[in-house]
């Protein structure tokens, strides 16, 4: 997998297919998604088609097969119509698709990784207990060793993509060893609660799901346990990656809603947009997405040439959610008081890049990852 | 400039009261109305059974005769809870009730004040136009002369209490020619007037309880006994009115920006946090630390903004000139006050939610829906940019 790197022609393409999609089939919908709390099937369908839920996974399993760069930057890309839509197929290809192909036996990836890379099935990694991926030796979740099989207990507060995952890949304590079990929806002893709904990218279906006494066969366990670190490790470097690509597409949204009616209002006999007050915002917007993205790409180079980005993600998510909290705000201020109410988008661009800044891993948390190798 | 200032012990007891009764009464009910998106008229008459919606009206009228110290006592404390409530008081109390008794003839006084200040009639102010937002001289609503009375015609958006409202003080053009200061004229429009309709109400981010209408004046006769203050004379008591307005709303945020310092500190002294006790994160106690530097500058910048702006509306009532003096400073501090005060409002609830995680941005709870209230105070009652611009001409000397 680490061996496929990304080519221009690669990544252009996947932007050209998604800005197909985005503004003749998620557009139209995009309301529909918000209100409804809901991605309609039929857009889901096409999201298979076009091969995003497996772009992580080998060919080998019907996956697309794309290097980092290319996953990266068709997730930015769709996230600019819906963040939501992003953020699910993000997580599928980082919590699921990408270690089982890395790090699960033959025998998991026949039975399902062609599945996930279709998104016939869904999976999603609960990782620490809390729905992020840095409180490990904290996590409460045990896996009682009962010779063949294991009898796994424990409950994971906050499952991304919970309630419409097949398989949850769950990290639980085997003795003190840390492990990932895959463990599927339908096994005895598995409870899914209710989605929690958050204040943005609404048509997500996170939840808490509950382990009792739940029995998966030890072959079921991922890599070994010297292995943990590395999954997490390597969850951890995409998945705050694809959270700075789609937080960094939620503020190219917010600039091009913001341009526009800047562009359109008029006040004072002229465009708003002729004032230096607005003309800055718009420019501090632009100059952030830009840092960001150079963030973006220069971390994505480092990933499909195989280096360690962990310190690069970590940053990259850091700045980008940040400015993206800060930048979709600016973006509704330009809107006075039409950003408030919902006849414009941009009052859930700011819900959506809140969440995005929120939810997995806070920023105080990665700050320390980033300046561990300053401290001796 | 006062600098020195301290609650009296009947203020001290008066704000005890009001956190009682907001905490028994309206607190419980808060989240519902929200979601639902209704007005709290329950709420409301309850409110008004304690003199709220009368809080600063003279006695003879009606009311509780009490200071802007006690109106902004009450709004810190409705704008620790909900947004929406403080909206809905202040749009009545702040913007309908205070230009009638600043402006008002006595028999308009007469006639007008008792049943707002009883609560039993609702006020509303309606400024702003599609085309009139920021640049709210703009009006494109026409007053015409018609004998004595006047004929309005056009159209006002983002009116609070639009719905339930049974007087509005509504700006129109009464001659354009004469510019914002002598051709805009406020007029009291009673809900029953012909020629006046309620319009669309607004689906919003956030302030779901307050309702947010759109107003319609097709050939609606106002009789000359509506007009308040002088014909041309408008455009002056929608900036002194909305002087006193912006304060006001400071004192909201504060309220709002003390809650979420409160539950921040609540959270963190009864949680471990997540994988470790956050209260022992320096990363944690700074952020702390900084809204609480931003909260205590902003307690003493709104109560003595509002000692001005009771001296500046006694000046006012009493139809002696305005000190120009007077006037700017009032101005120009309400604007400092209203901007500064609702973005420290801002950060402190983003922070909370920094601090409380996935808690925070649940639907439902309580920081979630101050995140989604709080970008209003930047917007309304002049958007934070205009304040800016109020503030640097003033200091600059350029005039507006």
């Amino acid at each position: 997998m680490n061996n496929l790197t990304s080519s221009n022609e690669e990544i252009d393409m996947i932007k050209d297919v998604i800005k197909d999609f985005g503004v003749n089939e998620i557009t139209p919908v995009a309301s529909d998604i918000e209100s409804n709390s809901e991605i309609p099937s039929s857009i889901l369908k096409q999201v298979s088609e076009l091969g995003l839920y497996g772009m992580l996974g080998s060919s080998d399993y019907n996956g697309a097969g794309t290097g980092f760069s290319t996953f990266i930057h068709g997730m930015l890309e769709l996230a600019k119509y819906s963040p939501a839509l992003s953020a699910l197929l993000m997580f599928q290809n980082t919590f699921s698709v990408q270690p089982i192909t890395q790090f699960g036996s033959t025998e998991q990836k026949e039975s399902i990784l062609g599945d996930l890379n279709t998104g016939n099935k869904l999976g999603t990694a609960l990782i620490d207990d809390n729905g992020g991926t840095l409180n490990i030796r904290t996590i409460n979740t045990e896996a009682m060793d009962e010779g063949d099989s294991l009898s796994i207990s424990g409950t994971k507060k906050f499952a991304f993509n919970g309630a419409i995952a097949d398989y949850f890949i769950v990290l639980c304590n085997i003795g003190t060893n840390p492990c990932f079990v895959l463990i599927e929806k339908d096994n005895p002893g598995v409870s899914v609660g209710n989605p929690i709904d958050t204040v943005g990218l609404r048509g997500n279906k996170s939840v808490p799901v509950s382990f009792y006494s739940c029995n998966v066969p030890k072959t079921n366990i991922i890599g070994s346990p010297t292995d943990t670190n590395k999954i997490i490790h390597s969850i951890q470097e995409s998945f705050w990656m694809g959270i700075g690509a789609i937080s960094n597409g939620v503020m190219q949204s917010a600039l091009s809603q913001a341009i526009k009616y800047s562009n359109e209002r008029q006040q004072f006999s002229k465009p708003i947009s002729s004032f230096e007050a607005i003309q800055n915002k718009l420019s501090n917007i632009s100059t952030d997405i830009e840092v960001s993205l150079a963030m973006l790409e220069k971390a994505c180079k480092s990933k499909d040439a195989g280096e360690d980005i962990l310190r690069q993600s970590a940053m990259t998510k850091i700045f980008t959610t940040d400015k993206a909290q800060q930048n979709t705000k600016l973006a509704l201020l330009v809107h006075g008081g039409y950003g408030f109410i919902k006849d414009y988008p941009v009052e859930r661009t700011v819900r959506d890049a809140e969440t995005l800044k929120t939810i997995c891993d806070s920023n105080d948390d990665l700050r320390l990852i980033v300046s561990k190798p300053f401290v001796s | 400039m006062p600098f020195e200032f301290s609650f009296t012990e009947e203020q001290e007891k008066f704000r005890r009261d009001v956190r009682e009764f907001i905490h028994n009464e309206i607190m419980p009910t808060v989240a519902n109305y929200d979601k639902i998106e209704k007005l709290p008229i329950e709420n409301m008459e309850k409110m008004s059974e304690q003199g709220y919606f009368g809080l600063t009206v003279p006695e003879k009228f009606g009311g509780k005769g009490l200071s802007k110290i006690e109106y902004g006592i009450l709004l810190e404390e409705l704008g620790a809870i909900c947004a929406s409530h403080g909206t809905i008081l202040g749009a009545h109390l702040g913007l309908c009730v205070t230009p009638i008794i600043l402006f008002g003839t006595e028999e308009q006084k007469n006639k007008f004040l008792p049943p707002l200040a009883s609560g039993k009639s609702i006020g509303a102010f309606a400024l702003t136009e599609p085309g009139a937002g920021s640049d709210a001289a703009n009006l494109q609503t026409t007053a015409t002369a018609d004998g004595d009375d006047f004929i309005l015609n056009g159209t006002k958006i983002f009116c609070t209490n639009g719905d339930k409202a049974d007087y509005i003080i509504v700006f129109a053009s009464n001659d354009k020619s004469l510019g914002p200061m002598g051709g805009i004229t406020a007029f009291i429009v009673e809900k029953n007037m012909t020629g006046f309709s309620v319009g669309k109400k607004e689906k919003k981010l956030g302030l779901r309880a307050s309702s947010t209408i759109e107003l319609i004046f097709e050939n609606c006769r106002v009789p000359k006994e509506n007009i308040l203050g002088d014909i041309g004379a408008g455009f002056m008591i929608a900036l002194s009115t909305l002087d006193g307005g912006r304060v006001t709303l400071a004192v909201g945020s504060l309220g709002a920006a003390q809650r979420a310092l409160d539950l921040s500190v609540d959270y963190l002294r009864q949680n471990q946090g997540e994988g470790g006790n956050l209260s022992n994160r320096q990363s944690i106690q700074w952020k702390l630390a900084d809204i609480a530097m931003e909260v205590y500058a902003s307690k003493f910048m709104c109560y003595n903004n509002l000692v001005e702006l009771e001296k500046y509306y006694e000046v006012i009532e009493s139809k002696e000139k305005v000190p120009r003096q007077l006037r700017d400073r009032v101005s120009r501090g309400s604007a400092i006050s209203k901007a500064y005060v609702s973005e420290v409002a801002s950060r402190a609830i983003t922070t909370a939610i920094e601090i409380q995680g996935l808690t925070g941005i649940t639907a439902g709870s309580e920081l979630e829906r101050g995140f989604r209230d709080s970008f209003i105070a930047e917007i309304y009652e002049g958007t934070n940019d205009i304040q800016r611009m109020i503030i640097a001409k003033e200091l600059l000397g350029l005039g507006l």
